[in-house]
């Protein structure tokens, strides 16, 4: 296939499989990664996220289905999509006789040719990047787990990928470290389309943007991550209010648009839930109707969000009990 | 300074060669590898050499007999006959983790997700551990052993005969680290590797006076045969057939290792 540089969607699979003998590691993934986007590859230990980025870069073969990243197909066009691609393993390895330096100049020239300077200048602008300048001349047998995360992350960007693959990128890192990469993540976003696995629920809902979620080889859900916040129990809103809520209640019961309205009295505090079927009207009517009445005062106000975490367990569970 | 680098375009079945080849020759090229390689095979070989050509003439003669005739056919037949076990056995030992070693700690799989072509991988390890080892075993080596040599009887073994014998110990080498590396790729231990290499050096030393003229399709009888072209006299055996049947062998593993990497998933 000709390779395009002008597609909107980067990744693309269809009915993508792979056996291991009788395990079925994946089952017909249809995936779809859209230019420019981060996309959390979230699922639990043994869901298929490791094998799923092997077949993409062409380390592992599919026993079914295709897959193409920027318009390549990944088992024919798997050295022009390695050009394109920055990668960062589960545990990444090194030959821990060289030093970070050498590891990324090494790396670079896989990619690039032309004067020393530029490649030691490229070099020495990655160290700085994940701030291993001080220890850019130590073999890397003597790394910590999150220096050589670091520098794992160093050699995936080396190359200026349009497209950089991690595998559990923050896995082995402390806090701060993690919020060094996400950091990192955020500053790519303008210049490259990021897709990564992780356990880290919580950093996949700070800055991704979509969400694709893998359960024993099977995919159960992808989209925008606002979407699957959402949930999928129509559109809520919810308020938390003071004082006397009787006639507001009752005017909000009486609106076409309204489904439902739950209340709750918590701490002196009172939280409602309202269901509505018409998310415009909602938004522009809602609070005004409420606030009707004088008595009342809205602390909160805002369309019901779940927590990732939430989410994710209630369709792997969902997904396992099935 | 124009600090400018471009993308590399290239594409083929060699693409990361020179940038593979590079790191691996390196490894060969440090003081310390190459001078240990150097005093060992210094002492095992060309010590052998010496000790024939000036310390047991010497040792029989106060005995009042000698065990020795002819000092420079025997030290020659010992060189080529020690230097083809030694050197191989050398080089199995250092190319043993070559490949198996990057594919069990995961270096193989992190420089294949780079732009690199597999073949280029299999044939930068082939190409460095040949020219490593014929340089630093066999070359450095053979240069002594000839001073040696000249020293002991100039002109006896004449240098176009000489390197002839080189030439078969040279194969005999390229046959067992083409095993080597095909073994890297087909096994999945470092042990298995070893195991299987040295089994067919060893097993082939016990069994080569013993399969008749089927050692002339193994590279087995190639190190004596190389000391009697050195010494340019006349083998019993058709030389060209050992040295042919090596050097098909040494393609046919090359050929397997090439195949076999390709289709290996990390």
């Amino acid at each position: 296939m000709e390779p395009t540089h002008q597609t909107e969607t980067v990744i693309r699979t269809e009915g993508l499989s792979k056996n291991f003998g009788e395990i079925e590691a994946l089952k017909s993934l249809n995936l779809n990664v859209p230019e420019h986007s981060i996309t959390g590859f979230l699922g639990p230990n043994g869901a298929g996220k490791s094998t799923t980025i092997r077949l993409l870069l062409g380390l592992n073969r599919p026993t079914a289905g295709t897959g193409n990243i920027f318009g390549c197909d990944i088992v024919e066009d798997s050295v022009e999509i390695r050009k394109r691609v920055g990668y960062l393993a589960q545990q990444p390895h090194f030959y821990d006789e060289m030093t970070a330096r050498e590891i990324l100049d090494y790396t670079a020239r896989f990619f690039f040719t032309g004067p020393e300077a530029g490649i030691k200048a490229r070099v020495m602008e990655m160290l700085a990047l994940v701030n291993l300048e001080d220890k850019a001349d130590r073999r890397i047998g003597g790394f910590s787990g999150g220096e050589r995360q670091r520098l794992g992350i160093a050699q995936a960007q080396i190359n200026e990928p349009e497209l950089l693959i991690l595998d559990e990128p923050a896995a082995a890192l402390d806090p701060m470290g993690r919020l060094d990469v996400l950091h990192i993540m955020e500053q790519l976003r303008e210049r490259a389309t990021i897709f990564y696995s992780t356990h880290i629920l919580d950093d996949v809902q700070r800055v991704s943007d979509r969400v694709v979620i893998l359960n024993q080889g099977r995919l159960i859900s992808q989209g925008p991550i606002e979407e699957l916040l959402a949930g999928s129990d129509g559109t809520v809103f919810r308020l938390q209010t003071t004082g006397k809520i009787e006639r507001a209640r009752q005017r909000v019961t009486n609106q076409p648009w309204v489904s439902s309205v739950n209340i709750n009295a918590v701490n002196g505090l009172t939280e409602w839930r309202v269901g509505v079927s018409e998310e415009l009207a909602a938004r522009s009517q809602l609070l005004r109707l409420i606030l009707e009445d004088e008595t009342v005062e809205v602390l909160e106000f805002g369309r019901e969000k779940y927590q990732l975490e939430e989410i994710f367990m209630k369709l792997v569970s969902g997904e396992n009990d099935g | 300074m124009d600090k400018a680098v471009q993308r590399k375009s290239s594409a083929g079945w060699l693409l990361g060669f020179n940038n593979l080849f590079v790191k691996e020759i390196r490894e060969w090229l440090e003081v310390r590898r190459w001078l240990v390689q150097t005093i060992v095979w210094l002492f095992i070989v060309n010590g052998l050499l010496a000790m024939i050509l000036f310390v047991l003439p010497n040792v029989a003669s106060a005995g009042g007999e000698t065990a020795i005739q002819d000092p420079v056919s025997d030290g020659v037949i010992g060189f080529f006959g020690l230097g083809g076990l030694a050197f191989s056995i050398g080089i199995i030992i250092l190319a043993q983790g070559e490949i198996v070693g990057e594919k069990l700690n995961g270096t193989a799989e992190w420089v294949l997700s780079k732009p690199v072509a597999r073949s280029a991988f299999f044939l930068s390890k082939l190409a460095a551990n040949a020219i490593g080892a014929l340089v630093v075993m066999l070359l450095f080596q053979s240069v002594i052993a000839y001073g040696i040599l000249t020293a002991a009887d100039a002109g006896r073994v004449t240098l176009l005969n000489f390197l002839a014998g080189l030439e078969m110990l040279a194969l005999h080498l390229c046959f067992y680290l083409s095993l080597t590396l095909m073994m890297g790729v087909l096994a999945k231990s470092r042990e298995m590797v070893l195991g299987v290499s040295l089994g067919v050096l060893l097993v082939g030393l016990l069994l080569r006076n013993f399969i008749g003229t089927l050692t002339l399709v193994t590279p087995w009888m190639l190190p004596d045969l190389a000391g009697l072209a050195a010494l340019g006299e006349t083998a019993p055996l058709p030389i060209l057939l050992p040295v042919v049947s090596t050097a098909i062998w040494t393609l046919i593993f090359i050929a397997v290792g090439l195949w076999r990497f390709e289709k290996l998933e990390f």
